[in-house]
């Protein structure tokens, strides 16, 4: 009897610990979805619907969504590569379109950074100039333009004289800094941009490792100037590869990391509200699995095989319960982040080319 | 009988580069056996990717990395737009850049509408 009655016991704090899916939800935040063929669809976090869609006046699908620092405006190139679209996020109508291409040259935007104060944008640029018999391909370049103006305000001269056919930069949080990487990492004050640092970050001082790799993106939920992320390194002695996770502050040049254990197939690291959490997708052919890691505990914390597909990306929700699996096609599938269960799924009118989760 | 003869550089360079590769010579040590093999004996040979096929098998567009067809987005037509536009697959899908802006006008999500898609003729 006594059996019996802990039994039940056990069976109701499982039902009231798995909460319905229906009252499981990502936040009050906003989803921005670059979307086919030319717009940006605003979904509501809370209804999961799509409440507004943004037109673009440029030819889209939006490539390379980047949302401004202060969260009020999106900043996208067009189809062609040649212009850049500015969407002010109040109005949701478009406040800007610039080119540099002109007649018979096409300027191509490979990559843009925008200032912390939106005043101006780095460029890398290609252009390639249609003669009577010939194209003629200048070189890639770094330019600094302002926003209002549309006028280059210079060339940023290649550092050391390399050019390169592509960049990966960041400005720092003031924007005082604008970080190139690369081989290393270069900091360019951005008044005249001249190199001012450098860090060679491959070559971290710690004895037994080999060459560390690791990856510079923005990550919202983390604080400014600080990067999060899985970086790579092999272990001479063992002759294997091994993974972990690294948070650096680029201005201290201070990098905390631990490993976690031999290199895995994982990508889509991404940090969680609170930075006590971060997930990951493990992708191989016919096997995939979400991770999660307990930052502060410094470990994995849970892995699970899911029901996946190729090409996932992956973005927690605002208040963190959810994660949303996106990318390649027009779903945003809906998991509970502690659980890996599958909730839902929300149908988008088109293929998606970029996605952003803004906390309102 | 060969009907194909290279006439200029790049061609003689392909040739080189399908043509079987000549045997090693044989050293004089005793380990012999394993300088006859390309590598480990225990370890499986490649995919064979036919010519014709995409290069980028990212995750791939006829076949995935391993050959196969498991690694491929499912379904496929996931992939259809978002590895255009990342010009993975320039030869297989029409030039919306130059050529083609409006291929997909008629067709916002691939997996609903692939077959709307426009058919484009050179």
């Amino acid at each position: 009897m006594r059996t019996f009655v802990f039994a039940i016991a056990l069976l109701l704090a499982a039902g009231a610990a798995s909460q319905p899916t229906s009252e499981l939800t990502g936040g009050t935040g906003t989803i921005y979805v670059g979307a086919f063929p030319s717009r940006v669809l605003v979904v509501d976090e809370a209804t999961e619907q799509v409440v507004d869609e943004i037109t673009m006046t440029l030819d889209g699908p939006p490539s390379d969504l980047l949302l401004s620092q202060d969260r009020n405006r999106l900043y996208m190139r067009d189809r062609t590569f040649e212009q850049i679209e500015v969407i002010d996020l109040q109005t949701r109508t478009t406040i800007n379109t610039l080119t540099l291409s002109e007649g018979a040259t096409k300027v191509r935007i490979r990559d843009f950074m925008v200032s912390p104060d939106e005043r101006y944008v780095v460029l890398l640029l290609d252009a390639a100039t249609k003669e009577i018999d010939r194209f003629a391909i200048a070189p890639r370049r770094l330019v600094q333009l302002n926003l209002a103006t549309h006028e280059i305000i210079r060339e940023i001269p290649w550092p050391d004289g390399e050019e390169r056919v592509s960049v990966n930069m960041l400005f720092s949080p003031e924007g005082d800094l604008l970080y190139l990487f690369g081989d290393e990492i270069l900091a360019l004050e951005t008044e005249s941009f001249d190199v001012v640092d450098r860090w060679e970050l491959s070559r971290i001082e710690e004895p037994g490792l080999g060459r560390f790799n690791f990856g510079f993106r923005p990550e919202p939920n983390e604080a400014p100037g600080f990067y999060s992320g899985i970086f790579r390194v092999q272990d001479p002695v063992q002759n294997r590869r091994l993974m972990g996770i690294a948070r650096i502050n680029l201005a201290e040049r201070e990098v905390d990391f631990y490993t976690l254990g031999p290199d895995q197939p994982l990508s889509s690291f991404v940090v969680a509200p609170g930075r006590e959490k971060a997930y990951a997708i493990l992708s191989r052919i016919g096997h995939y699995e979400f991770w999660t890691f307990d930052l502060m505990g410094r470990r994995v914390e849970n892995r699970q095989v899911i029901e996946g597909r190729p090409r996932m990306g992956l973005r927690p929700s605002t208040n963190g319960q959810l994660l949303y699996v996106h990318q390649a096609g027009a779903t945003i599938d809906l998991y509970e982040a502690s659980t890996y269960r599958h909730l839902r799924t929300i149908q988008l009118a088109g293929d998606m080319t970029n996605l952003l989760v803004v906390p309102n | 009988m060969k009907h194909l003869q290279a006439i200029n550089r790049k061609a003689v360079r392909v040739e080189h580069a399908v043509s079987p590769a000549p045997a090693p010579e044989l050293a004089s040590d005793d380990v012999v056996a394993l300088q006859d093999q390309q590598g480990p004996p225990q370890q499986p040979e490649g995919p064979h990717i036919p010519l014709g096929c995409s290069l980028v098998f990212s995750p791939g567009w006829e076949v995935d990395r391993n050959g196969g067809t498991a690694g491929l987005c499912q379904p496929v037509e996931r992939d259809l737009f978002d590895c255009h536009r990342g010009c993975f697959w320039p030869a297989h899908v029409p030039d919306q850049l130059n050529h083609s802006p409006d291929w997909t006008s008629k067709c916002a999500a691939a997996q609903k509408d692939w077959r709307k898609v426009d058919l484009i003729f050179p």
